[in-house]
């Protein structure tokens, strides 16, 4: 059987690691590399190794940062008393990228999911208490997906903060703006009919 | 409703294949293994999503093809013709599109066709074991409410979850570990199910008494009852199954950290069918056995008919050779002019002539399909048969 030269199928190889990646993605990005400028080559591996050396994870909301604390924890402009609960930095990010929301955010770190061995303990939930005390928190919006586990999650919370006086609320689930309620797909429409409001 | 055209490629034991079926009777006729089931099991994959055996999806893709498409032109009284297609590939995915658009999971197709299976698998329902008999409820139930399927899919994601959790506490303490909440989410999930099952029972009993009654000569009464794992009271509403649900739960919560699953819930239910006042599970004979199907089978399409408002697809497997002259005549005729039925068969003779002149014939021979007159049908069965008797 005829083989890729060392090199290149060990660089097959490592792409073929990724997320998302099978066997001929890897191989076309690899032939891409092949092909590229040295300087395009560079530029990636220099990006990755900064990502490993300089992102540290906000001590305060566990979002992604380049220092200790993020660029959202350090802004006086945000409001302290609304803190958005998110599963990942990425949901962060979309919520983020509305401008809509001027509260800050905590980042669990994943949602709970005891068959994968993930338990309410091993989430950055701990760590919002003491957050709620010091921004004297009166609403805590929890924006996890609207799945089993971001449900579980998101009741883990309420139970959680619930006696201690603060307000809990789920972002909704429904249509999309602006779309055609007849190219909603059903689970959709059904979640919406679910979680109607009274007008 | 019925299939105005149907293809299929590298389905099973067929390459690429098209027909258009009749509006009424279409008889499969063929030897055995020519895919005379695989065709009706295309058509089920179009109404439930599901392939007719056990085993995984990618086993309907035809052995050294890459994906296997099933496409079909619906025509419906509600919505006029509907175009659909199933494409299956490697990795058990299944993707959809409804007239040419692609909708993003695969479960939108419940509704758009329905159909009604019966094969020999169905005397499992009567005899079997009780996943049989849950079995048989959500598929019904599937077609009629997309709702019920999307609470019953939560509702096992959350039991899977819950199992992973009961057995890491089995395992070691965990001071925190979030028990209620996945209690509350089996709940939550749950009595959706069991509120829609009821409810399914007390639709389908009196139908399939009735039918019973009919087919028996009213010498037999046939009683269908849905017995709940969660016993709540008939009046209970969705709050109140849940709240009976979670008394529950708390009753067995140690015995299910000690054996690490979750043990009461739809995950336990069963349906009691007696036939004069005795379980025909474990009373009745086999002819009654077979009656209580038949009559399960004919309520399942009248409650198909009433709820959709129109006549679901039959397709139905090798019954006859199953059932007597008497429950023959009774399925055909209840089926008589009221929906499009496909019906297969290894020769035509056994099936009523006044029929079989109305029907479509269709000669099924390893993987093709073709249109037969009743003549020819009937002489190529006298070869067969001459052939069978060469020494
Ligand atoms: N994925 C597949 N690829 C190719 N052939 C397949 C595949 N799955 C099943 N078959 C073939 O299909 C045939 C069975 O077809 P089917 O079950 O429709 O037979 P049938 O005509 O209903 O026969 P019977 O009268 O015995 O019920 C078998 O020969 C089997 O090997
Ligand atoms: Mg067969
Ligand atoms: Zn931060």
């Amino acid at each position: 059987m005829l083989h890729y030269a060392r090199p290149l199928a060990r660089l097959v190889a490592e792409l073929e690691k990724l997320p998302g990646i099978g066997p001929k993605s890897a191989q076309r990005m690899a032939f891409h590399f092949l092909r590229a400028p040295h300087a395009d080559a560079e530029r990636l591996a220099q990006a990755i190794m900064e990502v490993k050396e300089k992102i540290v994870f906000c001590r305060e909301c566990f979002n992604f940062a380049d220092q200790e604390v993020c660029d959202v924890c350090r802004s006086p402009k945000r409001d302290g008393t609304v803190i958005c609960v998110v599963a990942e930095p990425r949901d962060l990010m979309a919520i983020e990228r509305t401008a809509e929301f001027q509260g800050l955010y905590h980042v669990l770190q994943g949602v709970i999911s005891p068959q994968e061995g993930i338990m309410p303990d091993m989430l950055k939930i701990k760590e919002l208490l003491p957050r709620i005390q010091r921004h004297n928190t009166t609403e805590i919006i929890v924006a996890t997906n609207p799945t089993v586990e971001g449900e579980a999650t998101a009741l883990y919370l309420v139970r959680l903060l619930k006696p201690l006086g603060i307000k809990v609320t789920r972002i909704a689930h429904g249509l999309p703006a602006g779309g055609d309620l007849d190219y909603a797909d059903q689970a959709t429409l059904i979640s919406a009919l679910q979680w109607r409001r009274e007008m | 409703m019925r299939v105005a055209r149907l293809a299929l490629r590298d389905f099973r034991n067929y390459q690429t294949q098209e027909m258009r079926p009749g509006p009424g009777l279409n008889v499969l006729v063929g030897l055995n293994a020519q895919g005379k089931s695989n065709l009706l099991e295309a058509i089920y994959l179009l109404a439930t999503t599901k392939s007719l055996r056990a085993g995984r999806d990618t086993e309907m893709i035809r052995s050294g093809a890459g994906q296997a498409l099933v496409e079909a032109e619906i025509e419906t009284e509600r919505e006029g013709e509907v175009a659909m297609d199933v494409t299956l590939t490697p990795g058990d995915r299944k993707a959809l599109r409804i007239n040419g658009s692609r909708r993003q999971r695969v479960i939108e197709l419940l509704g758009v066709l329905n159909a009604v299976f019966f094969g020999a698998i169905d005397l499992g329902v009567v005899c079997g074991e009780p996943t049989l008999r849950r079995r048989f409820m959500n598929l019904v139930i599937s077609q009629m409410s997309p709702k019920y399927c999307f609470d019953l899919g939560a509702y096992k994601r959350v039991l899977e979850q819950r199992r992973g959790l009961l057995k890491e506490l089995r395992d070691r303490p965990v001071a925190d570990s979030g028990l209620e909440v996945w209690n509350d989410q089996l709940a939550h999930y749950g009595a959706p199910v069991v509120a829609k099952r009821r409810e399914f029972a007390q639709e389908l009993a009196p139908l399939a008494a009735e039918i019973h009654g009919r087919i028996s000569g009213g010498r037999e009464a046939l009683e269908v009852r849905y017995m709940p794992n969660i016993r709540v009271a008939d009046d209970a509403g969705r709050d109140g199954i849940a709240e009976a649900f979670q008394a529950q739960i708390e009753r067995v919560q140690h015995e299910e950290i000690r054996r690490g699953a979750t043990l009461v819930g739809p995950q336990r239910d069963d349906l009691r069918f007696a036939v004069s006042g005795s379980d025909a599970r474990t009373y009745g004979s086999q002819g009654q056995q077979r009656t209580v199907v038949l009559s399960l089978k004919l309520a399942e399409f009248e409650l198909l008919c009433r709820h959709v408002g129109e006549a679901p697809v039959m397709l139905l497997d090798d019954v006859m050779s199953d059932l007597d002259e008497t429950r023959r005549r009774h399925l055909l005729e209840a089926l008589h002019q009221r929906c499009q039925t496909f019906l297969t068969c290894t020769g035509v003779r056994r099936l009523p002539p006044d029929l079989l002149r109305e029907a479509h014939i269709w000669r099924v021979t390893a993987g093709t399909i073709e249109p037969q007159s009743l003549d020819e049908a009937l002489r190529h069965e006298a070869d067969d048969a001459e052939e069978a008797t060469v020494p």
